[in-house]
């Protein structure tokens, strides 16, 4: 069964459906078995996986619009799925310190002894400047959302802890970003000279 | 407050000076992540209507570690 009869059989109904959506089934989960498993440090259960995101498949079929093929497609939103539950799992018993309040969200740049980021003048001069930055440029959200993700918290586990969408949350990140930037550059430094200050540091 | 460790600033650092601007969000990358993969699997030139895709990619972390998955099942069901 090629692609686009995989597809013509899913749309349609009788017995010839439930093979077909057998037969994505399958490969769904040759899929994701592959490239799923022990990600995350996490332990795979591909049936339920695959099961969730087969459902996902079926009840989106109305969104292929057969600019990929469709199996394509279907692993597309299948990965989505199965990445998000095991990103879910993975962040369970990881502690939730980035989202307290207690502290309003502060971020602090620590002075380290050698090998350091901050063993010379200049490189000493970015890390303060970055910490200038982060508690003058950065709303709360800002801050919170940042130290999350510095936290290894996905994008999308961020979201369910601020209640978001997660692509607010990329575009409060991405924001944040650019205000750092922007403030360097405001001081005179550009990307490029704190790339190369820091590249002949880690030599 | 958070202290933040060595490697955290460095990918702060990190995440500061390579920003670049994105006009696609994760949303929009999904939409049309299948595309991206299939020109990719095929062997064909990402058409510049895609750019954005791999704009977004080099931006977000999460929609890569996706697309990287994606990637290794779709070789692997070929």
């Amino acid at each position: 069964m090629d692609d686009d009869e995989l597809f013509t059989l899913i749309k349609a109904d009788g017995a010839s459906r439930d093979r077909a959506i057998s037969q994505l089934r399958a490969i769904l989960l040759r899929g994701l078995g592959k490239s799923l498993n022990h990600r995350y440090g996490q332990p795979f259960n591909a049936e339920d996986i695959v099961q969730e995101a087969l459902m996902k498949v079926l009840h989106s079929l109305d969104k292929f619009e057969g600019r990929s093929k469709f199996t394509t497609w279907a692993m597309t939103v299948a990965t989505r799925v199965g990445i998000s539950a095991l990103r879910r799992k993975y962040h369970q018993d990881v502690s939730l310190e980035p989202f307290s309040a207690a502290d309003g969200y502060s971020i602090e740049i620590p002075v380290f002894d050698e090998p350091t980021l901050s063993n010379t003048e200049s490189r000493a001069k970015i890390l303060s400047l970055l910490q200038s930055l982060i508690e003058t440029e950065l709303t709360d959200r800002q801050r919170l959302a940042t130290r999350a993700f510095l936290s290894d918290f996905a994008t999308d586990e961020i979201a369910e802890q601020l209640n978001m969408n997660r692509n607010a949350v990329y575009k409060l990140i991405h924001d944040a970003r650019r205000k750092l930037k922007d403030g360097f550059e405001r001081a005179g430094l550009t990307s490029q000279a704190i790339f190369d200050e820091l590249s002949e540091g880690n030599q | 407050m958070m202290r933040l460790s060595y490697q955290q600033i460095t990918d702060l650092i990190e995440l500061t000076i390579f920003v670049q601007d994105d006009t696609l969000g994760c949303d929009g990358c999904l939409e049309l992540m299948d595309q991206f993969a299939q020109a990719e699997l095929d062997g064909t030139a990402i058409p510049d209507a895609l750019e954005v895709v791999r704009i977004h990619l080099e931006q977000c972390k999460c929609c890569k570690d996706e697309y990287e998955a994606l990637m290794i099942a779709l070789r692997e069901i070929q």
